[in-house]
């Protein structure tokens, strides 16, 4: 479908379209958006039609696209213009651009470079799959819960009941509103490493920066200046971002603070902002320099003091930890498919073949006599139901079982007795795997 | 037992659950998670605490009990359901006794499971009228168990920024701790102990004296801490903070040899509700017929292939004596070598997860009632103590700003703040900052008005549960945390835009009021800023 028919549907409908085609999308995108995201799906599987390498539409991978420089502005950033055009110029530059950029140079900006709301349509997808379906293999459900720490999957089983979610029809059903139309940037420490900021930038504010930049404006890049506000003079660095983004996670260093601004970057270097953050500060990952001169004790008491503490575990393992992750963004940038780490690669589940088959055997028995009877099942006497019949249900071993069933009359003159046995055997057979 | 000890042991539980309450369904599946909490722990512990005072063990004990779980503990409707799902259970559960007739090793474990749920039962209705919070009470009064405070609703304060509401997280929860348990609470369990600098003075404000932190956060406070973790410390608002200890933690959570994982041990994955025959269960499931668990287990956690063995009740058992046993041992041992050189009587804190013991690790109520019953009997190292007791005892404390942490996962707010669910800050953030304004903009509303803003208020603060984000991130029942999240804003911003169009729609709000009840007595006015903020 061409992008002018796309713009012509109403966003109910596109919505509609880009789910059924599994894209990542929910009501509080701009339409603009969502065209965008079937178009950029549109070309992706004309290259794969083509035979051409692996594109991915938008929403479910994005490289690094937008790096964070060294500090005083990134070199190596792709000048794309800022709003709808952007997309487009992306999305085609992405194939051939993006992995070209040295790898080492180019830190990566953060984790999820992904547009906000995401999730929902996620979970929405996820939901398809559900079923009063039989029993679904035990393993793949704990593998839900699998690559987590113990103390992870025992906090998770507080919410978790084994089954799939049941499907509440709402009640009421509201929507969160795609922004409050407001310029803003906000910033949150989320460890030693890493601040994450999201923003937002009205169609006003836009407009503005347009008629500022004139000519200029498709050259101009809307960036984030990461303002370093304990160095003097205070320095800072630039990401340059994708128009889709919302959001970003930065990485940064341990204790100190930190300002975002938000603004457009023209083509000789002038910085409009748009907004401002509120200033962060990261926790140290070590232990403080300052000594209380009243608590003051020898060195290495204070070291074995520190040791018993857990001190070196802390270190160490945020050590090994920031080593893996390092690692692992190095590999997800090469590979060049990633939509968010953190949680992305903890969930991922392995496709590991989940093929099994089990039995279990019961056995019904079920008959009648009168009402007012008293009826033992191998001596054990068994309730009657209102007209006289009965109902049991065992499950049955391998192995010869004898049932004696006897009735007897309420007045205790007549008593009658059905012998029945059964004998049950199985065998498990050498698997076959061809 | 003057001066005998070498040390003290300060053992923590945290028991939360999020506020999960449809009146306006005849029944819900998330609301399941409290009655297994309470079928499988709440109750247990009860039991526990009431044999462990006829025995005559004195033990100590700190345990918190979230606001939010306050209010469902009291709550007519999830009673009246909770026994509904009960008899439900000791229904199947005496069918299964029939059924298993021919297979022992099963037929032990049905009887056991009847007998369990009846005797929660007993406990529930006929013991404690379905009012558990003055059952629980009943210990504090007795001076055996210190109940402590959370925030209102587990809202993660270290990725909130409105100050004023998260002033509000902690002023609510005292307030809320005051009226169900007749006095003011002395310490909080921050949620998912989740620390920054200057939540301290908060909680000094609400007349708290002590809270907790995780290792690092006293490690890596400054200055240096002198007696590392094993002495609480004061922040510079005269707040004491206690670090959570890590040898003990790792003892229950190490992957490798954590006690919850022997393979004597009930096997959680396992149960009836996908083991059996779908037509036998389908009368205990939900109306929409999905399997669930049923709580129901039969099997042994065996080994890592997924053969599983039957379950032996008094082998797990013996097991749970011997694991506590082990701990008891573990901690005089780390007493004794601590003692010769820390210079003070060390502290060891150890929090745990509440619903770890007895949801998680079936057997975790017997480890905590052995191990409390051992503790009184069988040693002199330790001494079993609540941070209160510490701290009247030992007044003089060094003077530490802590450092950012949470016992989250990688120690910081990774968890809560990640691709999965970072679409939330921008709203909770708003909506945090509306209700400031509200309040400020509304110093003395009154009649609808005011209900109004005191909704907007119980809005506010069910969306910042942090259960939401956590369960956005580990993958299960994510539906309901998006659904919760979404619908907690969307009515926040529809009560914020008709308070500002002066058009509040009565009927409606009524609805509302009904559905989100919690805080009944809540006062938007806890909203108004104060000087500084």
């Amino acid at each position: 479908m061409k992008k002018a028919e796309l713009n012509r549907m109403k966003k109910d409908e596109l919505l509609k379209l880009a789910k059924s085609k599994k894209l990542k999308v929910t009501v509080d995108m701009l339409k603009t958006e969502i065209v965008d995201r079937l178009v950029q799906l549109e070309q992706a599987k004309t290259r794969l039609q083509k035979g051409g390498g692996k594109a991915r539409p938008a929403g479910t991978s994005r490289k690094a696209g937008g790096t964070a420089g060294a500090k005083g502005g990134g070199s190596s950033r792709a000048k794309a213009p800022p709003k709808r055009k952007a997309a487009e110029a992306a999305a085609a530059k992405k194939k051939g651009a993006a992995p070209a950029a040295p790898k080492r140079a180019a830190r990566p900006a953060g984790p999820a470079k992904r547009a906000a709301g995401e999730p929902h349509g996620e979970a929405a997808a996820g939901r398809a799959a559900r079923g009063k379906a039989p029993a679904e293999p035990r393993a793949s459900r704990e593998k839900k819960l699998n690559g987590a720490t113990i103390r992870q999957k025992a906090v998770a089983s507080k919410y978790y009941l084994g089954a799939e979610e049941a499907a509440m029809p709402p009640v009421e059903s509201m929507e969160v509103p795609g922004g409050y139309g407001i310029d803003r940037i906000v910033a949150m420490v989320r460890d030693p490493h890493w601040v994450f900021t999201y923003w937002e930038v009205t169609a006003g504010r836009y407009r503005e920066l347009e008629s500022h930049f004139g000519d200029t404006w498709p050259r101009c890049s809307m960036i984030l200046r990461v303002i370093d506000v304990d160095s003097d003079p205070q320095s800072h660095f630039d990401i340059t971002l994708t128009t889709e983004a919302r959001n970003w996670y930065i990485s940064v260093q341990p204790d100190r603070s930190y300002q975002i601004a938000i603004g457009a970057l023209g083509p000789d270097g002038t910085f409009v902002q748009v907004a401002v953050s509120n200033v962060v500060k990261t926790p140290r990952k070590s232990m403080s320099d300052v000594v209380d001169d009243r608590w003051m004790i020898p060195d290495e008491v204070f070291e074995k003091i520190f040791a018993a503490s857990g001190g070196y575990d802390v270190q160490a393992s945020s050590e090994e930890l920031r080593a893996l992750l390092e690692k692992r963004l190095l590999e997800e940038i090469s590979s060049g498919a990633v939509s968010s780490f953190g949680s992305g690669a903890m969930r991922e589940e392995e496709r590991e073949r989940g093929f099994r088959l089990w039995i279990a055997t019961e056995l019904i028995l079920y008959g009648a006599t009168e009402p007012d009877a008293r009826l033992t099942i191998q001596g054990k006497e068994i309730p009657l139901r209102g007209d006289g019949t009965f109902s049991l249900r065992f499950a049955l071993p391998d192995g010869k079982i004898d049932i004696p069933v006897t009735a007897v009359s309420a007045d205790q003159v007549e008593e009658r007795t059905i012998e029945t046995a059964v004998r049950k055997k199985s065998e498990e057979k050498e698997p076959v795997v061809r | 037992m003057m001066d005998k000890e070498k040390g003290y042991l300060s053992l923590v539980l945290h028991a939360h659950l999020p506020y999960v309450r449809h009146p306006e369904y005849d029944e819900f599946l998330e609301e399941d998670w409290f009655f297994e909490a309470l079928t499988e722990t709440y109750i247990p512990l009860i039991e526990a605490f009431d044999r462990l005072i006829e025995d005559g063990v004195d033990f100590r004990l700190t345990l918190s009990l979230t606001p939010t779980l306050l209010s469902m503990l009291s709550d007519p409707l999830l009673q009246y359901r909770y026994l509904r799902h009960l008899n439900k259970l000791i229904d199947l559960a005496g069918r299964e006794i029939e059924r298993t007739r021919w297979m022992p090793e099963f037929h032990e474990l049905a009887l056991m499971y009847h007998w369990k749920l009846s005797r929660a039962r007993h406990i529930f209705l006929e013991r404690y009228n379905s009012r558990l919070v003055p059952a629980f009470k009943q210990y504090q009064d007795l001076g055996k168990l210190e109940i402590i405070t959370c925030g209102a609703t587990h809202g993660f304060l270290p990725l909130m920024l409105n100050r004023t509401a998260t002033r509000a997280q902690i002023r609510i929860a005292a307030d809320h701790y005051e009226k169900h348990l007749g006095r003011a609470p002395r310490g909080i369990w921050l949620p998912e102990c989740g620390y920054v600098p200057g939540i301290d003075e908060l909680i000094k404000e609400a007349g708290i004296r002590y809270f907790f932190t995780d290792t690092h956060g006293i490690l890596f406070g400054s200055p240096r801490p002198r007696y590392g973790v094993f002495a609480p410390v004061y922040c510079p608002s005269a707040v004491a903070a206690f670090g959570r200890d890590m040898e003990s933690s790792k003892q229950v959570w190490s992957a490798r040899d954590g006690y919850p994982g022997d393979c004597a041990y009930r096997e959680f994955y396992r149960d009836v509700g996908f083991d059996l025959d779908y037509d036998y269960i389908r009368p205990y499931l939900h109306a929409d017929g999905n399997r669930i668990n049923l709580g129901i287990k039969y099997y042994r956690i065996t080994g890592l292939s997924d053969r599983k063995e039957p379950y032996r009740p008094a082998i797990a058992r013996e097991k749970a004596a011997e694991h506590a046993g082990n701990f008891m041992f573990n901690r005089e041992k780390q007493l004794e070598y601590l003692n010769d050189f820390l210079g003070i009587k060390p502290i060891i804190v150890s929090p745990y997860d509440a619903e770890l013991f007895g949801h998680w690790w079936y057997e975790g109520p017997d480890w905590i009632e052995f191990l409390l019953r051992k503790l009184h009997f069988d040693q002199e190292t330790i001494r079993s103590i609540t941070p209160s007791e510490y701290l009247e005892l030992h007044p003089k404390l060094q003077i530490i700003a802590p450092s950012m942490s949470s016992w989250g996962y990688k120690g910081y707010s990774e968890v809560w703040l990640e691709g999965s669910n970072d679409w939330i800050y921008p709203h909770l953030h708003m909506i945090a900052d509306r209700m400031v304004e509200l309040a400020g903009r509304f110093p003395d509303a009154d009649d609808a008005l005011r209900r109004a803003l005191n909704q907007a208020a119980r809005e506010l603060l069910l969306a910042q549960s942090s259960d939401w984000a956590f369960i956005m991130k580990t993958g299960t029942m994510v539906e309901y945390a998006h659904k919760r999240t979404k619908d907690h804003i969307a009515r926040f911003n529809r009560l914020y835009d008709d308070i500002l169009a002066e058009r509040i729609n009565e009927q409606w709000l009524k609805e509302v009021e009904n559905r989100d009840n919690i805080f009944p007595d809540i006062d938007y006015r806890v909203y108004r800023p104060m000087q500084g903020d």
